[in-house]
């Protein structure tokens, strides 16, 4: 299985070459340089911090990713109001974290798909009410156990990914890396896509009030562009056919958008504009997993109701 | 040995407030790099002081000391070991006494850096309590010494008072220009109100900001 390492090996030349082409042909009165320049750069550091996850060994890929976890739901946690009677029941929360990716790394599903939204969630509350305040209760509750199923348990399917095993594909052996790969890549691909195509055909906003600069032709472009790199890509890194790789993009392409603007409603709702500050040039960590958030139990499923 | 100690718990210091809390941090350019000067900060939280410690290079651990409550932190034998020699504390008799300020200002005339809270106490969370007036007496002993305002926001949320594990969250930091306080009782707690109150108003408004944007 060489093709996914040639493949990280090509696209860490790509953001180099990009980089340097930026660096050198940009001029450097050019107003939005530094911010391409710090874009690139941070797109850098994802990627370096994504190839121990697909290719360590675990339990090195599990770790990251919980700690990738550990960072979205500290700055969901951040940005939304809190009681400060339900201390306890954050800090239970947080130990989830490891649980959840730990259920992950063992590969033992029936735990880790009831983990959160069954126990924790019944216990959770149980811990909150034991302070004894109703007064704001549902919403501390509720707003507690979004951040959980958003930022842990949508995202820790991208650590089960990794736990599923080889498979046949159409071109030889596919891994959970390469699924996971085949994920990150199509969820980015359309975010990109769908801001390139916004910039130069948008016209049409699809939710004014929720995210002003998303566009109807953003999204279109965005979908089919993340269709036709899935149609090319799914069938070396998946089981998937061509078809069905294609499908699965269109999946990807509007779940993505879907993460996207429900992320962006949830910001608005608090009055932020970034999630945080922790990806120079793309606001806070969240800002970046907000399609991941949707596309990577979707992706999951998709995959595991047709092959495992 | 005080060195050394210092600069260790300046490491352990930094897990916590980096990894387990994380912080950002706007105006960075106008901390002090080097003393005498005394950084002052709104106080809701043992963590405040440990943030503003790890605000500064590990090489400085040394020449920066805490002003902290003679009552609370130096009762008994280890806490006072501890305080004095790992923390780097500097007591402050709340009671009165002599020279209550003196170990604070011998801080500054060995030429270090003092963080100090103005309102003596951590008071309730996002609330300024009443301005202490042990910072102009300072100003008033080194009117040369510049202060610089901190505004924390967050550590009252993570570690408020009575609880002893923090939550993770990220704290924000905004740091003011170095200023001279008025030495005039009345103009004085005014003075450092209004203060601390414009650094809360621009860190909110800096987290709310261009909101029309890409959002």
């Amino acid at each position: 299985m060489t093709l996914l390492p040639v493949t990280l090996a090509l696209i860490g030349i790509l953001i180099g070459v990009i980089w340097v082409l930026v660096r050198c042909l940009l001029p450097t009165a050019s107003p939005s340089r530094e911010e391409i320049l710090t874009r690139i750069r941070t797109w850098g550091l994802i990627f370096l911090f994504l190839l121990p996850v697909l290719l360590a060994p675990s339990p090195w890929p599990y770790v990251l990713l919980g700690l990738m976890s550990f960072l979205a739901f500290k700055e969901f946690i951040t940005l939304t109001p809190a009681r400060r009677q339900d201390r306890w029941a954050f800090l239970w929360a947080y130990i989830a974290i490891p649980l959840q990716y730990l259920w992950a790394g063992m590969s033992w599903y029936g735990m880790f798909i009831i983990f959160i939204p069954v126990y924790l969630f019944l216990f959770l509350p149980s811990r909150m009410v034991l302070a004894g305040h109703p007064k704001g209760f549902l919403r501390a509750t509720a707003t507690l156990h979004w951040g959980l199923m958003t930022t842990v348990y949508s995202l820790s399917h991208m650590a089960y990914l990794l736990s599923l095993p080889d498979r046949a594909g159409p071109y030889g052996t596919v891994s959970g890396a390469s699924l996971l790969f085949l994920l990150l890549f199509l969820t980015e691909i359309n975010d990109v896509a769908q801001f390139v195509w916004g910039k130069a055909l948008g016209r049409h906003a699809v939710l004014p009030l929720v995210s002003p600069r998303k566009t109807l032709e953003g999204l279109l472009g965005g979908i089919g562009s993340t269709a036709v790199a899935a149609a090319l890509l799914g069938p070396l890194f998946s089981p998937l056919s061509p078809l069905r790789a294609l499908l699965a993009g269109v999946l990807i392409g509007i779940c993505g958008f879907l993460g996207d603007v429900v992320m962006s409603a949830v910001k608005r709702d608090v009055g932020v504009k970034d999630s945080g500050t922790l990806l120079p040039g793309h606001g806070g960590i969240l800002d970046r997993l907000d399609s991941l958030t949707f596309t990577a139990p979707l992706f999951f499923h998709l995959i595991f109701y047709l092959y495992y | 040995m005080d060195a050394v100690c210092r600069k260790l718990f300046a490491v352990v210091v930094r897990i916590v407030t980096v990894f387990w809390l994380g912080y950002s941090l706007r105006g960075a350019e106008h901390l002090p790099r080097r003393g005498p000067a005394i950084v002052i900060a709104n106080h809701n939280s043992h963590l405040d002081a440990l943030i503003l410690f790890s605000l500064f290079p590990i090489r400085l651990a040394p020449s920066i000391s805490i002003a902290a409550a003679a009552d609370y932190f130096f009762s008994g034998r280890i806490h006072r070991f501890l305080a004095a020699h790992v923390a780097g504390l500097v007591p402050i008799s709340r009671r009165g006494g002599k020279d209550p300020l003196g170990p604070a200002a011998a801080v500054l005339h060995r030429g270090n850096i003092l963080i100090l809270f103005p309102e003596g106490t951590r008071g309730a969370p996002d609330v300024m309590g009443d301005i202490k007036p042990g910072l102009r007496h300072l100003a008033r002993r080194f009117p040369q010494v510049p202060v610089c305002p901190v505004y924390l926001h967050g550590p009252g949320r993570s570690l408020p008072r009575g609880s002893w594990i923090p939550v993770p969250l990220f704290i924000d930091i905004c740091v003011g220009a170095p200023f001279f306080p008025s030495t005039d009782k009345e103009v004085f707690p005014a003075q450092i109100r209004t203060l601390f109150d414009s650094l809360r108003a621009q860190t909110l408004a800096g987290l709310a900001a261009e909101q029309d944007d890409d959002a």
